[in-house]
């Protein structure tokens, strides 16, 4: 636990330095590092076949990919803005459909996308780049295994 | 090499969660109940729950050290399987920003006021939706004609203020 809340403290310290990489590769980035001195610990410890080895490690990745949904849930979630703005002040109908601005939420999604590398911009106009691609093709066959409908 | 009962237990923890997977992959995907978040959501919550508590109650009556943290493992274990379950299967089932790629991939390259109004529409509707949900999951309640927070809405923001000024972000939505 002592890792994961160093994992989280150090991420907290990047994100204040604006570096390059996009909040979630940092978080990995800080993740792995402190995860690798995690199993490196736990082995010198306890050795590889010990269970207390495997359930350190498994409860570490468990907390790092609750808080990386987590935090990805809450910046990318429409409702999630709602509740914020609520917790200032209550809000109409109107204030509501303020808030909701279509054009904005898209606009804002078009900028992180482009911000993450997935969308490269030039003169107005938008296409993938290559990472882009990959990943509509990985959600493109995810889609079908989950049986989505197109 | 011989297998002691903490190999046995993971063993048995892998082949249930195995078996949780590919009866979802052979028989439930195909259901048209299984195309709901609600119904997917608790296979996986009600499966995690079971398998805790079972875990818990060998933790119960094996109580050293080694049988807690096979059991606490094994919860992960569960945890990590379903949380990337269900992350995936929402984000393919209608994620915004896929969206927005998948119709990219499809036209090969747009202007962004013509992506902007393809996809006010969605945005539109999903308006509607999203106010419906929480107030389904009183999370928000109409007081007149006012929108406020519940208890449980006011709890919750206070996790998302958290996460949001841990990792320093000011713009969300």
């Amino acid at each position: 636990m002592a890792f994961f809340i160093g994992a989280v403290l150090c991420h907290a310290a990047l994100s204040r330095m604006h570096l390059p990489p996009n909040i979630v590769l940092r978080f990995l980035l800080v993740g792995s590092t402190l995860g690798a001195g995690l199993v490196w610990w736990l082995y010198d410890k306890y050795g590889l076949a010990a269970p207390e080895m495997w359930a350190g490690v498994l409860i570490y990745v468990f907390c790092c990919e609750l808080y990386v949904f987590l935090f990805t849930l809450v910046i990318s979630s429409i409702s999630a803005n709602v509740l914020i703005n609520l917790s200032f002040h209550d809000m109409t109908d109107h204030d509501m459909s303020r808030l909701y601005d279509s054009r904005q939420m898209v606009a804002a999604r078009l900028d992180r996308l482009v911000s993450v590398g997935l969308l490269d911009e030039s003169l107005g106009s938008l296409k993938l780049t290559k990472n882009g691609l990959r990943l509509v093709r990985f959600f493109n066959r995810m889609r079908a295994f989950f049986r989505h409908s197109p | 090499m011989t297998f002691g009962p903490i190999s046995i237990a993971y063993v048995v923890g892998l082949s249930y969660l195995s078996v949780h997977f590919l009866l979802y992959v052979a028989i439930l995907r195909d259901r048209p109940l299984f195309q709901t978040e609600k119904v997917i959501f608790f296979y996986h919550f009600i499966s995690a729950l079971v398998f805790t508590a079972v875990a818990l109650f060998i933790c119960g009556i094996l109580p050293d050290a080694l049988a807690t943290a096979t059991a606490l493992g094994l919860v992960a274990l569960h945890g990590i399987y379903s949380i990337s379950f269900l992350e995936l299967w929402s984000l393919a089932q209608g994620s915004y920003s896929i969206s927005i790629l998948t119709e990219l991939g499809s036209k090969s390259i747009l202007s962004r006021e013509k992506l902007i109004e393809t996809f006010f529409q969605i945005g539109n509707t999903k308006k509607h939706n999203r106010t419906i949900a929480l107030s389904e999951s009183v999370l928000i309640r109409r007081v007149d004609d006012r929108w406020q927070l519940t208890h449980r809405g006011r709890l919750l923001t206070r996790l998302f203020t958290a996460l949001l000024s841990l990792s320093d972000i000011r713009r969300i939505g």
